[in-house]
This record gives structure tokens, sequence and C-alpha cells, in this order.
């Protein structure tokens, strides 16, 4: 059986890409996947602590209401950037500075 | 009735006054003459009627009252005071001021101010007559000035001409002098006593308000008898006198001869009751000195107005001396005598001048009696008059005068003084009056020039000398002391006066300090001090009249032959007198001493004054203000510039600094405030895992 070290490294991996994503990409779209990267590694730790750990489901149920989680942020965050791209004809998150002081 | 004819006639001027200083202009030259001159000549009817009945009726005094001011308890009454004397000195007046106004349609004929003339005349009878009325020494005081400011408007009238602007000027500074002791005089009285009417003045004296305080009285009484010095021009406060005939002549007859510079005579004949016999002395010596000073100078001086000026400070002087001596009837009646023959000389110096085309100096006259008759007769008969020829008004009052002094000499030999000087001053007068008339009318004339344009004046101008000429001559006429009897305790009644004299005495004060202390020092009982007195006083009067004569003869004799026979020449005189010639054709240097003193002192402090005010007053207001613009400079510029604005602006200039630093982190990119979040969390855990 493999030790919850390797999920762990994983999950940081995929946290730290996640957060280079987010800062590097312009494009909104890449930066929800960035969210998305940051939101799994999260739910990869749950799932990992609850095996090795506890022993309950508790951590993989927390696991799914993550997915879940990501879907519905998806949704919402997908209709923003529709509405964005409505505005200013791009998803160049840089250019959204209409309400700049 | 009476006291309201009195009271109307005396308002009659006023109107007079109001009406030509609203309408004068438009009423023109001579309506406005007629208008003041008719006004006058009614007053003068009126108060004529009211004296002979007042004469005919003789009822005692008359007061007419009503409170005028209200000082906390101090009520201060107006009122109207008739008694003989003021019945005598209200029908003198007007008729002499009638004669006058009459006199000056013709003399100021011409003049570009006529109606002002006329209304400054107005207004001087007004007050005139309201000093004559008055009942106390507040409304005395009231008029005494008003007469003073008139007199002040009058001898500047033509005012273009230097000298008499500033002539005008020294008669109202000089008066002022005697005007502040008159009114110290007054508020001593009104201290003492509570009471500025004559009458309660008396009263109070009498029962004893100055008990114990002797010398206060007669400081008192030698302070209201300054604003005597200072209007009657007595010694020392003569000076303004002379120089106030740049006037124009009526002006010297009508208030520098007959009537203003009486009211000093008036003024210390009404106080008399209340003159200690120290003040009295202190009248009689300035009366003595006054009168033998002028009449020396009057001997030297050329111009004709100006000899009549000294004439009449002489004059001034002897009634002034009568009423210190205690002859009050025999001052009171040279006033009234001299009046008429006085405004009689003027009006006639005037008509002289006229006829002369200005020419005031009588060396260049001569010979004028066939040119002007008129005026050279009614002179003449003025001339004889103040002479004191006998039968002519004068001769009666100077008499009387003399009479009173040497009765008061004889008493008190060491004062044998206040009769010589008299009597020689009786020599002098006719000596110089005979000059003026010799010199102008008769002799040779001098200037062919004048003589030959001279010429009489109209008759708007003689008959008033006429009038004149005819008072001079009579009013003496008839006259009789009356006798005096004692009541003891200071108190007298007379019995027995006729004529005008007998009429002034009526008004004679019945009491008077003087007495009463006079008998208090006498051991005998006053029944027999009256008695000789009386008797004295009847010596006297026939020993006056014999020296009073002698000395006028002496001074006419020497006239004739000074001037007529030529035995003696005047520049021959004047050569081997010549330091004394010098003396007074300089009047004793009073002008030159009054100059290098209090003239010259006035303008020294004026100097100071002004030293002080440049250098000290406005050294002190430039410096605070200099000190107020530095500190406005510091709090304006340092203070509320750098200060203030600089902490304002600081506050705001450091916001401004920090938010601009400030406002770099807050670019509006996700993703720096996210790598700033995830920096600092990772610090966090570098640093949480280090502690750890």
């Amino acid at each position: 059986m493999i030790g919850l070290t390797p999920y762990l490294v994983l999950a940081a991996i995929l946290v730290v890409l996640g957060i280079a994503i987010i800062i590097s990409k312009r494009n909104a779209i890449a930066m929800l996947i960035g969210v998305e990267f940051i939101l799994n590694a999260a739910a990869l730790n749950l799932a990992a602590f609850s095996r090795h750990g506890i022993g309950a489901l508790s951590g993989q149920t927390a696991a799914l209401f993550v997915i879940v989680l990501a879907a519905a942020e998806a949704v919402v965050a997908l209709a923003i950037f529709l509405n964005f791209y409505h505005t200013i004809a791009t998803v160049d998150i840089d250019q959204g500075d209409q309400l700049k002081g | 009735m009476m006291p309201y004819a009195f009271i109307i006639a005396w308002l009659l001027p006023l109107a007079g006054f109001v009406t030509l200083v609203f309408r004068g202009r438009r009423i023109g030259e001579p309506r406005s003459g007629y208008l003041a001159a008719g006004l006058m000549v009614t007053a003068a009817a009126i108060s004529m009627v009211c004296a002979i009945r007042w004469v005919v009726g003789h009822p005692d005094s008359l007061n007419v009252s009503a409170s005028w001011l209200v000082i906390g308890s101090q009520v201060v009454n107006f009122g109207v005071h008739i008694d003989s004397l003021t019945v005598v000195m209200f029908t003198m007046v007007t008729i002499v001021a009638s004669c006058i106004f009459i006199y000056s349609i013709g003399y100021m004929h011409g003049d570009p101010r006529f109606p002002r003339f006329f209304t400054y005349m107005c207004l001087f009878a007004f007050s005139m007559l309201g000093l004559v009325l008055s009942d106390s020494l507040i409304g005395l005081f009231v008029f005494w000035e008003l007469v003073g400011l008139c007199s002040y408007f009058l001898i500047g009238f033509w005012f273009e001409k230097t000298s008499a602007s500033n002539a005008a000027m020294k008669a109202f500074i000089v008066n002022r002098v005697g005007d502040f002791l008159f009114l110290i005089g007054i508020a001593t009285m009104l201290s003492m006593t509570g009471s500025v009417t004559l009458e309660g003045v008396f009263n109070q004296v009498r029962q004893g308000a100055f008990a114990g305080h002797g010398a206060l009285l007669t400081f008192a009484g030698i302070c209201l008898f300054f604003g005597a010095i200072g209007k009657s021009a007595q010694f020392p406060l003569h000076v303004w006198l002379p120089d106030a005939m740049e006037g124009p002549t009526p002006v010297s007859a009508l208030i520098h001869a007959a009537t203003m510079v009486a009211a000093g005579v008036y003024l210390v004949g009404r106080i008399f009751p209340i003159l200690t016999p120290g003040a009295l002395l202190f009248v009689a010596y300035i009366g003595g000195i006054t009168l033998i000073g002028s009449a020396l100078i009057a001997i030297v001086m050329t111009d004709i107005k100006r000899v009549l000026a000294y004439s009449t400070i002489s004059q001034l002087g002897y009634m002034i001396l009568a009423l210190g001596v205690g002859g009050w009837v025999a001052g009171l009646f040279h006033l009234i005598t001299h009046a008429c023959f006085k405004a009689l000389l003027f009006l006639g110096s005037g008509s002289v001048i006229h006829g002369c085309h200005g020419e005031q100096d009588i060396r260049k006259m001569g010979q004028l009696h066939a040119k002007m008759p008129y005026t050279s007769l009614t002179f003449l008969v003025g001339t004889l008059a103040i002479a004191g020829v006998p039968l002519l008004s004068g001769f009666y009052s100077k008499d009387a005068i003399l009479a009173s002094a040497l009765g008061f000499a004889w008493g008190h030999r060491a004062h044998w003084v206040l009769f010589a000087l008299p009597t020689a001053a009786a020599a002098i007068t006719a000596f110089y009056m005979l000059r003026l008339y010799l010199l102008t009318f008769r002799t040779t004339a001098r200037d062919a020039h004048i003589h030959e344009h001279a010429h009489e004046s109209p008759k708007v101008m003689w008959v008033p000398l006429a009038v004149l000429a005819v008072l001079s001559i009579c009013i003496g006429w008839l006259g009789k002391m009356p006798e005096r009897h004692s009541l003891g305790e200071g108190e007298y009644k007379y019995e027995g006066g006729r004529g005008l004299v007998g009429l002034i005495a009526e008004a004679q004060p019945t009491w008077a300090v003087s007495w009463r202390m006079q008998e208090a020092g006498h051991a005998s009982s006053h029944e027999s001090v009256a008695k000789e007195s009386a008797h004295a006083e009847h010596g006297f009067h026939t020993a006056a009249t014999i020296i009073a004569t002698a000395a006028m003869l002496l001074g006419v004799i020497l006239a004739w032959l000074t001037y007529v026979k030529g035995l003696i020449a005047p520049a021959r005189a004047a050569q081997v007198l010549a330091p004394v010639h010098k003396l007074l054709l300089n009047k004793f240097y009073f002008d030159e001493l009054y100059r290098a003193t209090f003239v010259a002192g006035v303008l020294q402090l004026a100097a100071f004054g002004k030293w002080f005010d440049r250098v000290i007053v406005d050294g002190l207001a430039d410096g605070s203000a200099r000190w107020v613009a530095k500190t406005a400079f510091f709090s304006g510029l340092i203070l509320d510039n750098r200060g203030v604005d600089g902490l304002v602006n600081g506050v705001a200039q450091a916001a401004l600094v920090g938010g601009n630093i400030v406002r770099r982190g807050q670019t509006g990119r996700v993703r720096n405030y996210l790598l700033g979040l995830t920096t600092a969390g990772a610090v966090a855990v570098v640093v949480f895992i280090w502690i750890w």
C-alpha cells in the first residue's frame, strides 16, 4: 500500500502548479483551470488523510463536496467570464480594469 | 405790564437779527438798514415811554423770572430784573443804538456786506439789552459772552484786512482771560451761596454765607471784577480796545465806546454790595492806573480813532475808580453821560473819516470846520462835554466822581493818589481832546489834497450827531444827588434825588458789605459817622467842582497855547521829552510785553506741543504701527503661511505621498494579490516551522 507522503507531495505539486497558473496566465479560462488544480489538490488531500487517518468516509464525502463545489464555481465563473467577454470582447483579465478608481 | 414792554423792546432787535440772518441778502442794501434802524427806534420809543412812566409812577423794582435750567436740585432761573438803573441803561442803549443804526445806513453805504453789518448790530443790541435786563450772574454771563461774540464779528467785519482780523482775535482772546476769572467768581458765588441771582447772592452774603471767609469774598469779588477788566478794557487787559478800532466806525461808537465796554462798569455797579473794602480798593487802583495811563497815551496818538479809543479807556477808568471809592451813583452817572458824548465823538470821527475818504491821521487834516460845519459843531460839543466844561453833561458826572474820590482820599489819607490821578487826568483829558479837535477842524489845512476833497456827510449821518449832541448837553441838567441816611448795619436809604442822577441813585444798593465793615471799624455810633460823611460829601462837592474846573481850564489853556497860539511847539516838546514821548508812542510797551511773555509763551508751548505731537505721540503711534506691521508680517508670512498652512499642507502632502506609495500595491490585478497572498502564506509557514 502506498503511503501518505506521495499523496501529499502530489497535492503540494498541484497546489503550486495551480497558483503558478493563476499568477502567470492572463487568460480567464486558464486561470479557472488553475483554480481547479488547487481545488483538486485539496480534495486529494482530504481523501488521502481520510484513508490513512480516521478511517471514516468523512474525507471522501468532503472530497465529493469539493467536486460539486468546483463544478458550481466553474459555472458561476464561466457565467461571469461570458459577461466579461460580452462587455469588452476578450477574456484577458488585465483588460478588466474599467472599475479602476 | 411794564416788564413785558421792556421784554418786547428787548426782543425787537432779535426779530431783526433773525429776519436779516435768513432774508438779509434778499432784503438788500438800503432796506435791511431801514428794517434794523426801524426796529431799534421802535424799541427806543417803547423804552422811553416806559422810562417816563417809571419816573412818574416811581415803582420799586420789577422781577419776572422763569426756570431755565434744573441741575440736580439747583434751579437756574432766567429772569428779568428792572429797577431804575435798568430803565436808564435800557433807554440809553436803545437811544444811542438808534442814532448809530441810522448813522450806519449812511456810513456803510456801498459796503458789499451791508445787510450782514445790520445783522450783527441787531444781535449786539439784543445781547446788550439782555445783559442790562438780566437778574442773575448766569444770565449776565450769557449775554456778556454774546456781546463779546458780536464784538468779535464786528471788529473783524472787514476781515480782508489782516489787521482787522487780528484785532478781532486779540479782542476775543484778551476778553477770554477776564471772562475766565468772571466764571470762577460766579462759581465761587454759586458754591458759597447756592444762588446765582443777584438778589439771592446779596441776601445770602448778608445773612453771612461768607462768615469767616472774608478773604474768599474778596477773592470772588476780584474775580468777578476781572470780567469787567476784560470787557471795560482796564489795565492790564486794556490792550484790545485800541486795536478794536479796526472795525467800522459805527461799531467803535456803539460797542467800543458807548455800550459794550460800559457793561463792565455796569457789572461792577451790580455786584457792588458784595465787594469787600479790599476788593473795592483793588477796583479803585485799577481804575486809577488805567485812567492816567491811557490819558497820557492819548496825547501822542495821531489816529483820530485811536485818540478816542484811549480816551474811552481813560473814561472807563474814571467810572471804575468812582465805583471803587464808593461813588456808585457818580460812576454809573458818568457811564450814561459818557455813552452819549463818546458815541457822538466816535460818530463825528466817522463822519470826518467818511468826509476825508478814509483818512484817519489827524496830522493830515486841519481846517475842516469850513468843509463840514455840522460835524465840527457836534464834535466840539462832545469835546467840551468830555473835557468837563460846566453845564455840559460830562461836567456833572466827572464832578461827582472827583467828589467821591476826594471824599475817599480824605477819609483814607494813605490813598491820596486816588484823588490826584483823576484830577491830573481831568487836565490831560481836556488837553488831548482839544488837541484832537483843533488839529482836525481848526488850525491850518496841512494836506491840501485831503482838504480840497473833504465834504460834509449826508443828512442821515449828521442828524444822529445832532441828537446825540443835544443829549450830551442836556442829560446832566437838574440833577441832584440824594441825601444818604444811615439805618445801621451797613444799610442806607436815599432821599431827595432829582434828575438823571436821582433816577440812577434810586437803584443804588441800600446795603453793602463794605459799608457794614466800615461801620464796624468805627468806634463811634454809625449815626454820627453818617452825619459826618453827609456833611463832608457836601463840602467835597464844592471843592471838587472848583478843582475839576481848574484842572479842565489848565488843559484847555495849554492846548490853546500849543495849537492856536503856537507858543509851545509840539515837535520841540516831543524832542525835549524824547524818552517819555517814545514810551507813550509805544503805549508803555504793553503790546511788546505781552508779545514777549504771553504770546511768545503760548507760541513756545505750541512749539513744544508740536514737537511732543510729532515726536512722542506720533512716535508712539508710528512705533506701535510698525510693531503691529512686524507682528503681522511674522504671524502672516511666517506663522500662518509656514506654520499653520505648512501643517495643513503637510498633512495633505503626507496623505498624498502615502497614498501614492500604497497605491502601487493596489494594481487591481488578481495575480498580484495572489502572489502577495501566497508569498505571505509561504513566509508564514516557513516562520511557523522555524519557530516550531
